[in-house]
């Protein structure tokens, strides 16, 4: 990411509208567009944390999840190695403030999150990348990484 | 006669990287299917997402504008005066905290972007009796004024 979004605070809400829009691509676009968009999105607005990515390694990944999950105080656990990165998120902010505010959330906001946007950021840097989230509780443990050849 | 004046310039961001996704979206929806539906999509929002600034307006007028943007901009950031009066409330947008996120990253802003707040708020304000008038000053400053007076009956 740009090196301004991080000196910045955040204003929660539009966890709740990035849910609307979410649902509102599905329902009058479809589920091929709603991918089609994110992973287009995805690899354009992380632009900038890919070439960091590309150029420094995974500390990268670990350094954007740490202050990005920090500005929203959400829990996790990072276990980082030099070809490998396990992002353990015990509370996510996204969820839990969607939670606070009582409004439904989408059944595909995790995957759209991690699956798809996240998946796009592992592979434009050449990493592997998987995910188990239990979006109910709001919890995932993402995993970065590179076969060792 | 009553007035306030409230001046802001605190730096602040919306959630992470939402206001870039939110971008990219009228970009792709008017690529892929035209502007109208980027205008749909508004209209959404607006249905969905501003029952409570029309709740404001309805039961404080232009008291309650200047209550649900004071709240708003505080958190959202950006430099900005709000002016209230018996007769007139006015948001003097001097760097718009979204188009500011767009503006200081590589993401190039959606054509129209501008577009998207006068398609949210004027609606809810004119419903109940008040004339709203937006001038876009500068997109590339994030630039612009909001006029609302209440409506002169004829």
């Amino acid at each position: 990411m740009d090196e301004y979004i991080y000196s910045q605070s955040v204003h929660k809400d539009f966890h709740g509208i990035m849910n609307y829009l979410i649902k509102y691509l599905r329902e009058n676009h479809g589920e091929k567009h709603l991918e089609s968009f994110f992973k287009e999105a995805s690899a354009y607005i992380y632009k900038p944390l890919i070439e960091r990515v590309k150029k420094n390694g995974l500390i990268e990944i670990k350094k954007h999840l740490e202050r990005t999950f920090s500005m929203e105080d959400g829990k996790f656990d990072l276990d980082y190695e030099e070809n490998k990165l396990v992002f353990n998120v015990k509370k996510c902010p996204a969820i839990w403030h969607m939670k606070d505010k009582k409004l439904e959330i989408d059944k595909e906001f995790c995957k759209i999150s991690t699956e798809i946007v996240s998946a796009v950021v592992a592979k434009e840097c050449g990493y592997y990348f998987s995910v188990e989230y239990d979006q109910e509780n709001g919890k995932c443990i993402q995993k970065f990484w590179k076969e060792e050849k | 006669m009553y007035s306030e004046i409230l001046e802001g310039g605190k730096i602040m961001i919306s959630a992470n990287e939402f206001i870039l996704f939110y971008n990219e979206l009228f970009k792709y929806l008017d690529k892929n299917f035209g502007k109208k539906e980027v205008e749909k999509l508004w209209e959404g929002i607006k249905n969905t997402y501003c029952k409570k600034i029309e709740k404001l307006v309805k039961e404080k007028g232009l008291k309650g504008m200047n209550e649900y943007w004071t709240h708003t901009l505080s958190e959202e950031g950006g430099r900005y005066k709000l002016t209230l009066t018996d007769d007139e409330f006015i948001i003097d947008m001097h760097y718009c905290p979204s188009m500011g996120k767009l503006l200081n990253t590589h993401v190039e802003p959606y054509k129209d972007y501008c577009g998207h707040c006068p398609a949210l708020y004027v609606d809810p304000i004119e419903k109940y009796g008040f004339k709203v008038d937006y001038y876009i000053i500068s997109r590339d400053k994030g630039e612009c004024r909001m006029h609302v007076r209440k409506e002169q009956k004829t």
